[in-house]
C-alpha cells in the first residue's frame, strides 16, 4: 500500500550511499577550495634585443610541496626555449638573435597545496650538505659580513645554538619589527635596516642575512600571489634548512612554516632579481593569474586515473571530452523535470506543454538567455499573429499546423539573414525546436479562443517562468560537476520524482480557488 | 504565509479535496484506463446508454467522413433545431445549437445566422479533428435540441442548464446545477464564467451558488434568486445518475444531464475527471462523503433505488 514510500526511500538512499561511498570511502574530492585549487598563470616577458645575441632568464615552477603542475606551455618568438634543473629549482632561458621587441611567454597550469613542514623541536644545525652550504655565504643583496647586520645580530640577541629558535626569532623581528613599502626597485638587507621598511624583496633578503650570518642556511623565493588578474610584481618569501628540509618563513603575509595555497613558487635562489637578461636594451614582465573553477572534473579525473579501483574507472570523466559537455546539460534535464514537477503539482503553475519549457531553455543555451528570448518573441509572435489572421479561412488541422510549421521556418530563416547581416548572434537559433514552437503557437490560439486573453497571458507568464528556472537550474556550473562527477544522483531524483508524484496535499493556487471554503463553516445553518 | 498555512488547515478540516488528491487517490486507481473511450467518445456513450435504456438527447444523424458532407443537405431538409457537436469535443467546443430557419439561414441560440456552407464549413471542421483536443480524426453528431425545461426559465436566459452529479463506486456523492450566463456565452462550464448552484442531494434543492469562486445568491444576469430552486425531476435525475456511472466502467466519474421540457432528465455526458469546483458551489467538501461511501458495505447497494436513498440519506447537505 505504501510501496511508493520504499521506492522512493530505495532510490533516494541507493542514490545517496553510492555518493557518500565515492565521498567518505573513495575519497573523491568534494571541491577545489580547501587544499587544492586550479590556477593557470601566464608569465609574460616584453624584450627588446639590440640585433645581436639576447638571453632571457627566468625562474620556473616545479612540482614541489608548493605546488602540482599539471600543464606547461611556452612561446618563444623567434628564440630558442631551453629548460635548465638543478637542486635550487628550474630556470627558462630564452636565447637568441634578437631584433626589435617581443613578447615572450609562458604558461602553467597547477594545482596549489597548502605547505606544511614539521619543524623539530630543536635543531643545533651542524655540517650541510655542500648545496645546502651554499645558503649560508654573501650573495648579491644579502650582505651578511656587513657590520649592520652583525650589530642588529646582537641587538636582537640572535643565537645560532638553536637553529629552530633562531628562524622563529627573525620571523618574529622580520614580520612585525620592519615596516612595509612598496617599490618596484629591488632593496638590499642593509639599505632596510637603515630604513627600517623594504619591500618583499628587500624583507626576504634580510630574513637571509640574518640567519645566515649565524649560520643557518636561507633562500630568497619568488612566487606568483594567486589572485586573479594582471600582476606585474613577484612575491618573495624565505626558506630555511631546518631538520635536514627546506621550510618557508613567509614575513610579509607573516606566516610561517606552513602557507596557505596562495601562491606559485618560483626557482628559489633569488639573491638577485629573479628575471634576467642580457643583450637586451629594455625588459619588463608580467603575469596573468586565473583560476580554473571547471578544472574540478580534471582533478577529479587524474586522482581516478591513478586509482586501482575498479568503480574508479567506470566514472564519466573517462568519456571524450565533447561527449562530455553534452552529458552536462543531458544529466541536469531530470532536475528540470523535478522543477517542473514541483512547479505543477505543488505550486499549480499552469504552462503551455509539460516539457516544453524544459525544450526550450536547453535551446536557449546557444543564444544566450537575451536573444533568444527576444528570437523566441519574434518568431511566436509573427507566427502567432499569422495564425490568427488566417483563422477565417478554417484550413484543416494538418494543413493549419504545416502552415504555421513553414511560418516557423521562414522566421527562423529570415533572423539568420538579418543576424548575419547586422551582427547579431542569430545561429544559436538552428537549435531551436521547431516543432516545439509550432505547437506553442497552436497553443496559444487554441487557449486565446478557450480560456480568454487574461488566462493565456498568465500561462505564457508561468511558461516563461519555468523556461527562466529551467535555464538557470542547467546553467549552474557546479551543478553541472556535481552530476558528472556524480551521476548516481539520478536515482536520487528518481525518488523525489516519484514522492512528488504521490503529493496528494493542496496546491498553492487551490488555496486561492477554494478561498471561499477556506473559512470555517458557521456553527448553525438556517433551515434549508 | 501564515494566513495561506491557515487557510490550508481549514481546508483539510473541510475535507475539500484538491487535484493531486483526486487524481492520487481517486482518478488512477478507480478510473480503468481502458473504459476512458466510453466517456471521451460521445457516439460510444451514446450506443452504451442506448443499450442499457438510458435516455439521452436523440441522435439524428452521425458524419464521419468528408463525402459523407454531400448529404447535410438532405438531412437539414425540413429541419428547424438541432445540434452539431463534436463526438470526442471538450469544455463544449465545438458545438452549434440551432433554433430555427430564417429564409434558409440557420439561427444559432445566440442570435447569429449561418448560411448551409458555414453550416458544411463547421461539420467539415469538426471531421478533421479541430476541436478534438487531440487532434485526431472525429466525427460530428447531429442530436435534436434540448428543450429549456419551463421550470428553469428565470435562470437560463442564455443557454440550458445542466446537473453535473459525482458518482463514486456507484453512489452520487455531490451535485450542482451550472446555469449558463452572459459571461460563460451559453456554455454550461465553471471555468468559463457558468453559475456553480449546489443540491442537496436529499431535496434536489439549491443551498449555495457561485460565479468565478465567488459566492452569490441571484442570478448575475437576470437577477432572480438561486437558492431555493428546486431541480425538476429530481428523484429521476438521481436515477439516471446512478445508471450512468455503471455504464461508464469508472468508480470516479462525472455525470451531466439536461433536463429537456418533453422527454425528462437526459444523459448528455460523462466525465473522467470530474472538476473540483462543485465543492465550492455546494460550499462542502467531497472527501468525508467519499470516505463515508468507501465505509458501506457492498450488499446496501444492490439496486439502483437503494443507492440513491442511500446517496440521500448520507449526503443530505444537513450532514455535511
Amino acid at each position: 500500500m505504501r510501496s511508493w514510500i520504499a521506492l522512493s526511500a530505495t532510490l533516494v538512499g541507493a542514490g545517496a550511499g553510492l555518493f557518500l561511498y565515492k565521498v567518505l570511502a573513495l575519497e573523491y574530492p568534494l571541491s577545489t577550495a580547501e587544499e587544492t585549487g586550479t590556477w593557470r598563470v601566464e608569465f609574460t616577458v616584453s624584450v627588446t634585443g639590440q640585433g645581436g645575441r639576447a638571453v632571457v632568464d627566468i625562474p620556473l615552477p616545479k612540482t614541489s610541496g608548493y605546488q602540482r603542475l599539471l600543464t606547461e606551455e611556452v612561446r618563444s618568438g623567434l628564440l630558442r626555449f631551453s629548460i635548465s634543473e638543478d637542486d635550487g629549482g628550474r630556470r627558462g632561458r630564452w636565447s637568441g638573435k634578437l631584433e626589435g621587441s617581443t613578447t615572450l611567454s609562458y604558461e602553467v597550469t597547477f594545482d596549489t597545496l597548502a605547505y606544511a613542514r614539521r619543524v623539530p623541536t630543536r635543531d643545533p644545525g651542524g655540517t650541510y650538505p655542500k648545496s645546502v652550504a651554499d645558503y649560508l655565504s654573501e650573495s648579491p643583496g644579502v650582505q651578511t659580513t656587513d657590520p649592520a647586520v652583525a650589530e642588529l645580530s646582537r641587538e636582537l640577541l640572535l643565537n645560532g645554538a638553536d637553529k629552530v629558535k633562531l628562524a622563529r626569532d627573525v620571523f618574529q623581528f622580520v614580520s612585525r619589527e620592519i615596516g612595509s613599502l612598496d617599490s618596484p626597485a629591488p632593496m638590499d638587507a642593509v639599505t632596510v635596516i637603515r630604513e627600517g621598511r623594504g619591500n618583499g624583496l628587500g624583507r626576504a633578503r634580510l630574513f637571509c642575512a640574518l640567519t645566515r650570518a649565524n649560520g643557518l642556511p636561507c633562500r630568497v623565493v619568488p612566487g606568483i600571489g594567486l589572485a586573479t588578474g594582471r600582476q606585474d610584481q613577484l612575491r618573495y618569501w624565505n626558506e630555511v634548512y631546518l631538520g635536514g628540509a627546506w621550510t618557508p618563513f613567509d614575513a610579509v603575509a607573516r606566516r610561517g612554516e606552513t602557507l596557505p595555497p596562495d601562491r606559485l613558487a618560483l626557482a628559489p635562489g633569488a639573491d638577485a632579481d629573479p628575471v634576467r637578461a642580457s643583450g637586451t636594451s629594455a625588459l619588463s614582465y608580467r603575469f596573468y593569474v586565473q583560476s580554473e573553477l571547471e578544472t574540478y572534473a580534471e582533478l577529479v579525473r587524474r586522482r581516478l586515473t591513478d586509482s586501482q579501483r575498479f568503480l574508479d574507472h567506470i566514472s564519466l570523466l573517462f568519456l571524450p571530452v565533447q561527449l562530455q559537455h553534452t552529458l552536462r546539460i543531458l544529466l541536469l534535464v531530470p532536475l528540470g523535470a523535478l522543477a517542473m514537477c514541483i512547479l505543477r503539482n505543488v505550486v499549480g503553475l499552469k504552462t503551455f506543454g509539460m516539457f516544453m519549457p524544459m525544450l526550450i531553455a536547453l535551446a536557449l543555451t546557444g543564444t544566450g538567455l537575451f536573444w533568444g528570448t527576444l528570437f523566441l518573441a519574434i518568431i511566436i509572435g509573427v507566427a502567432l499573429l499569422t495564425r490568427l489572421a488566417i483563422q477565417g479561412l478554417y484550413l484543416l488541422l494538418a494543413a493549419r499546423i504545416g502552415f504555421v510549421l513553414t511560418l516557423v521556418i521562414l522566421l527562423m530563416v529570415s533572423l539568420f539573414v538579418i543576424g548575419d547581416r547586422i551582427g547579431i548572434p542569430s545561429t544559436g537559433i538552428g537549435a531551436f525546436p521547431f516543432v516545439i514552437m509550432t505547437m506553442i503557437v497552436e497553443r496559444i490560439s487554441v487557449s486565446l479562443e478557450e480560456e480568454g486573453v487574461g488566462n493565456t497571458l498568465r500561462r505564457v507568464g508561468a511558461t516563461l517562468a519555468s523556461i527562466y528556472l529551467t535555464y538557470a537550474v542547467i546553467h549552474v556550473d557546479e551543478l553541472q560537476t556535481l552530476f558528472l562527477v556524480f551521476p548516481e544522483v539520478l536515482l536520487v531524483i528518481l525518488g523525489l520524482l516519484v514522492a512528488v508524484g504521490r503529493y496528494s496535499g493542496y496546491r498553492l493556487i487551490e488555496l486561492v480557488r477554494f478561498r471561499e471554503l477556506s473559512v470555517p463553516p458557521p456553527q448553525s445553518r438556517p433551515p434549508e | 504565509m501564515t494566513g495561506l498555512f491557515a487557510r490550508w488547515h481549514t481546508l483539510r478540516r473541510r475535507g475539500i479535496l484538491g487535484i493531486n488528491h483526486r487524481n492520487g487517490a481517486f482518478v488512477l486507481p478507480e478510473n480503468p484506463r481502458r473504459y476512458y473511450p466510453r466517456v471521451d467518445d460521445k457516439l460510444i456513450t451514446k450506443r452504451l446508454a442506448d443499450a442499457a435504456g438510458i435516455p439521452a438527447p436523440r441522435t439524428l444523424a452521425v458524419l464521419s467522413y468528408h463525402h459523407e458532407l454531400r448529404k447535410l443537405p438532405r438531412l437539414l431538409d425540413g429541419l428547424s433545431d438541432f445540434v452539431l457537436k463534436p463526438a470526442r469535443g471538450a469544455q463544449g467546443n465545438g458545438i452549434i445549437v440551432v433554433t430555427g430557419v430564417e429564409r434558409g439561414r440557420y439561427r444559432k441560440s445566440s442570435g447569429a445566422l449561418l448560411t448551409l456552407p458555414h453550416l458544411r464549413q463547421h461539420v467539415s471542421n469538426t471531421i478533421s479533428g479541430v476541436f478534438s483536443l487531440r487532434g485526431d480524426w472525429d466525427s460530428c453528431l447531429m442530436e435534436s435540441r434540448v428543450v429549456l425545461h419551463p421550470h428553469f426559465e428565470r435562470l437560463a436566459r442564455y443557454g440550458i442548464p445542466d446537473i453535473r452529479v459525482i458518482v463514486y463506486r456507484g453512489l452520487p456523492i455531490m451535485a450542482m446545477c451550472r446555469l449558463p450566463t452572459e459571461a460563460s456565452d451559453g456554455r454550461a462550464n465553471l471555468h468559463q464564467g457558468a453559475i456553480g448552484a449546489g443540491i442537496d442531494l436529499a431535496t434536489g434543492g439549491v443551498t449555495h451558488a457561485t460565479f468565478r469562486n465567488r459566492s452569490v445568491a441571484h442570478h448575475v444576469d437576470t437577477q432572480a434568486p438561486i437558492i431555493g430552486f428546486d431541480i425538476p425531476a429530481w428523484d429521476e435525475v438521481l436515477e439516471l445518475a446512478v445508471r450512468a456511472g455503471e455504464i461508464s466502467g469508472l468508480g470516479y466519474v462525472g455525470v451531466d444531464i439536461v433536463i429537456d421540457a418533453a422527454r425528462g432528465p437526459l444523459l448528455l455526458e460523462l466525465n473522467a475527471r470530474p472538476g473540483l469546483g462543485i465543492q465550492v458551489a455546494n460550499d462542502r467538501g467531497l472527501l468525508p462523503r467519499l470516505r463515508r461511501a468507501e465505509a458501506l458495505p457492498a450488499a446496501a447497494l444492490s439496486t439502483w433505488s437503494e443507492r440513491c436513498k442511500v446517496a440521500r440519506d448520507l449526503f443530505a447537505h444537513a450532514v455535511g
